[in-house]
């Protein structure tokens, strides 16, 4: 029971954070404008959230970061961000906050064929991370919002195109390219576990970097551990917890603690983590004295 | 080596932070978030 309310208190965030970076106009319907203009796109949303939503109050990391390039700046506020958050929780925003990785867990749920994608593809998104580093600061182009981003037109292109259809004007077959990319995106999240997240996401690749070292852990307890296999069942990034606690994947959603029969795995910081490590130590040296 | 890890990038963090604040680049966010991307919706 408690298992189960831990579950749905994940959801519950999840709304609550979609809703609190994307109030505009469910708040503001009489405002007239079809995008919010006021102080809060100074702060950028720990999230991949397009800053060109109706809905959206706060500007897009990575969309910020590539602007930054643009202007040949080096994005230090951006990376200060960047890094703060991930080394206190890791990629706990892209399991708790995403609205993005939210819909695409809604998505999954529908029935149909599903397929598990190879661990070597999850590596893409660190080839699209140096990439929107680069082409921004050497070509002036935002690459990952320009040419991948199926987030933008979710979120902003289309809402846009049905706010204003005058914008239709100015299509390009840049347009047609990520409304292809947003069809594959659609296709992919019924079929595979998180598509985006595990393979193209460039800011879920720079959080997963900080996993190792976050201040957030999950504890894992080999000697509880029966290997049934729930955790991966119930992972929504598919991956087997009990083999690497800081995988650069997992998201800590915590649905492979909260679901685990045996306790194996828990909630836990990186100083206790170490603890526990010394005391298996102390007492393997113990135990082999003794013999 | 964890724990020593966690704190040096958390100076480095803060203080790229802080010089961002300094440097005002959330004023160059500002400009980038208040109009409408074109790159980001494709057209």
């Amino acid at each position: 029971m408690i298992k189960r309310l831990k579950n749905s208190s994940r959801r519950l965030i999840q709304i609550f954070s979609f809703a609190l970076f994307n109030p505009y106009i469910l708040l503001n319907p009489k405002a007239g404008k079809i995008l919010y203009q006021g102080k809060m796109k100074s702060l950028c949303v720990p999230i991949l959230n397009c800053y060109s939503c109706p809905l959206a109050v706060g500007s897009c990391p990575i969309g910020a970061l590539q602007q930054t390039l643009k202007l040949n700046q080096i994005p230090v506020l951006i990376l200060g961000f960047f890094g703060t958050i991930g080394l206190f929780i890791g990629r706990y925003p892209c399991g708790n906050f995403c609205p993005f990785g939210f819909f695409q867990e809604i998505l999954y749920k529908i029935k149909f064929f599903k397929f598990r994608i190879k661990r070597i593809f999850r590596y893409t998104k660190y080839v699209i991370l140096l990439l929107s580093f680069l082409v921004p600061f050497f070509y002036k182009e935002t690459f990952f919002c320009k040419f991948i981003c199926p987030a933008g037109t979710i979120e902003a292109s289309l809402p846009q195109i049905i706010f204003n259809p005058a914008l239709l004007v100015n299509i390009s077959w840049v347009f047609y390219l990520k409304i292809s990319i947003a069809i594959l995106f659609v296709f992919f999240s019924i079929t595979t576990k998180r598509f985006f997240c595990s393979v193209l996401c460039p800011i879920g690749a720079i959080y997963g970097l900080f996993n190792k070292i976050s201040l957030l852990q999950i504890k894992y307890d080999p000697k509880k551990c029966t290997k049934c296999g729930i955790c991966r069942q119930v992972c929504p990034m598919d991956i087997n917890i009990y083999e690497n606690t800081t995988d650069i994947d997992c998201i800590r959603c915590f649905n492979c603690v909260n679901s685990c029969p045996s306790s194996a795995l828990k909630v836990s910081n990186i100083f206790k983590v170490k603890k526990v490590i010394l005391n298996s130590k102390t007492i393997t040296d113990h135990q082999g004295f003794q013999r | 080596m964890k724990k020593t890890l966690f704190f040096i990038f958390l100076i480095i963090f803060f203080i790229l932070l802080i010089t961002g604040i300094i440097l005002k680049q959330y004023e160059d966010i500002y400009n980038f978030g208040r109009f409408i991307c074109f790159d980001c919706i494709g057209l």
